[in-house]
């Protein structure tokens, strides 16, 4: 059970709140059984946790969007997972006004023995749809990817671009608040990549808000108007996205 | 018009909450249909046969211990029509064993979607009990294909099967709650339940009479077996045409209700933390 202790301000669609998150980092593998009984004397049996996520707070308004910048590993995914609901965090809360659509691991339980078509069901209701919705939904998702001849393939002899296009296809067939996106373009031809963009533009007119995790500056400048620099999992910058971009390229050429 | 108006007074009474708790139920309810489907798929893969198996195999392993059995356990008859006496122990024992389990590395072997998609865990040891209920029912044709054949009385109370078969259901899951739940933290689980589904499968009376071994303590044991409660209670009703008395249904529905409690306890209390150990 949650404990809402506070409401969301009106104004504001994603509000993150003090928000830490302990992690477990697996240690090296036990591998004797004298190994086993020392580890479990000093209480180290296979984990050290340590903090991913440290007290971060942000605050999106309703149609804006941020963007989520930092080196590999200082915690940009994680916050876009704590933002979706699939982690939970240990400490603060998270507050969400509106539906969320996650980009951020497409085709999440594929069987890869069925065909597309079962696979395109099967991942809607993993998504949280209806039956009647992806009734509705197939075909225009069929479309969208372009893999008509082959929805009665076995997606194991898929190309890992044409599994990206179908997860992609599927997750994206919506008119969400909140959109999350983390990198998932940068896959996929050229012709796709352009229509994914034209697609996610396309949302951000009619007024999704866009959580964006990213390496490339242009487009975190380009398509959000805050970014947040997340260093050593921890908050270091939050601004207008010109200006933390700036600092965090002085910071990668220095 | 009166029907809106119904509707309408529904929608007040339920608070937000509930409203919300309903939806979710039914979105779960088709994540649940693809997931059945899903370990259907994977279970009958690439065989000629098919689901034709569901039948085939507990009417294939009913013949082989009647043969094996049948003279060692039974030459005085007391236990009636052996195959069927078999059946019955052995479908119910085997609601148990495919819940328990598949049950166990369920979120394991989930950890895909459980690290990429948010979705109620304990929907996955749920999908393995509709394949199981799936799967007793195809068995039941088996079933019925014996005791023609082996000219067992047909009695009315073979449909009261469907007020035992919830609790067997309940309580398997129940233990799957658990198995699933310490499986994540502790892997050795496998290997000891591996040896402790086949003690279970010894210490319940599916080929041999509860009181046939001979010691008083062993009988005792047996009979606390909630298992062997099950399997009395279902052969009652299909082998000896007799409705399994108030008591009877008291000690079934109060171990699945007592064990999925605490099977839901313990896996929830856990809930948090199964994302960081997978």
């Amino acid at each position: 059970m949650e404990k809402i202790t506070k409401t969301i301000k009106k104004e504001n669609i994603i509000e993150i709140d003090n928000v830490s998150l302990k992690y477990n980092k697996p240690t090296e593998k036990i591998g004797t059984l004298k190994e086993f009984f020392v580890r479990l004397v000093k209480g180290k049996l296979r984990y050290n946790t340590f903090w991913v996520l440290n007290d971060i707070s942000v605050e999106v308004k309703r149609g804006e969007s941020l963007g989520l910048i930092g080196i590999n590993g200082c915690g940009k995914t994680t916050l876009l997972k704590t933002i979706a609901g699939i982690l939970e965090p240990t400490k603060g809360s998270v507050r969400i006004a509106g539906s969320i659509a996650p980009l951020i691991n497409l085709g999440a339980g594929f069987d890869f023995e069925a065909t597309a078509k079962e696979n395109i069901f099967l991942n809607g209701a993993i998504l949280g749809y209806s039956k009647k919705q992806m009734q509705e939904k197939y075909d225009s998702i069929v479309e969208f990817s372009e893999l008509k001849d082959f929805m009665n393939t076995p997606i194991k002899n898929f190309s890992s671009g044409m599994l990206t296009r179908l997860g992609f296809s599927i997750a994206v067939d919506v008119q969400p608040d909140i959109l999350l996106v983390d990198e998932v373009l940068s896959v996929g031809d050229y012709n796709f990549r352009q229509k994914c963009q034209k697609k996610i533009e396309e949302m951000l007119a009619k007024g999704t808000t866009l959580v964006y995790v990213s390496h490339n500056m242009d487009e975190v400048v380009r398509l959000c108007k805050h970014a947040l620099w997340l260093k050593d999992n921890h908050m270091h910058m939050y601004g207008r996205s010109e200006d933390v971009v700036k600092k965090y390229l002085d910071f990668c050429n220095h | 018009m009166k029907k809106n108006e119904a509707d309408k007074n529904n929608k007040q009474i339920l608070s937000k909450q509930e409203r919300a708790f309903i939806e979710q139920m039914r979105k779960n309810s088709y994540v649940l249909s693809a997931m059945v489907k899903k370990n259907f798929r994977s279970q009958y893969r690439n065989s000629i046969l098919g689901v034709l198996w569901t039948v085939l195999n507990p009417l294939l392993n009913m013949i082989v211990l009647s043969i094996v059995f049948s003279n060692m356990f039974n030459g005085d008859g007391s236990l009636g029509n052996y195959p069927v006496y078999l059946l019955c122990g052995n479908l119910i024992f085997n609601i148990f064993r495919q819940i328990t389990t598949q049950s166990l590395d369920c979120l394991v072997s989930n950890s895909d979607l459980i690290k990429k998609v948010k979705i109620s865990y304990s929907i996955f040891p749920v999908s393995n009990m509709f394949t199981a209920l799936v799967n007793f029912s195809a068995s039941m044709v088996a079933m019925i294909i014996v005791m023609l054949i082996v000219g067992q009385q047909f009695y009315w109370t073979i449909l009261l099967t469907i007020t035992i078969i919830p609790a067997v259901l309940l309580f398997s899951l129940g233990v799957g709650y658990i198995l699933s739940s310490l499986y994540v933290f502790f892997r050795d689980i496998k290997h000891i339940y591996e040896v402790g589904i086949t003690l279970i499968m010894y210490m319940t009376p599916i080929f041999y009479a509860k009181d046939s071994l001979g010691s008083e303590f062993i009988t005792n044991v047996i009979g606390l077996n909630p298992l062997t409660v099950f399997v009395t209670a279902f052969r009652d009703v299909i082998q000896w045409g007799v409705v399994p008395s108030g008591m009877d249904y008291l000690i079934c529905y109060a171990w699945a209700i007592g064990m999925l409690v605490l099977g839901l306890l313990i896996f929830k209390l856990n809930r948090r933390k199964y994302i960081l150990y997978i």
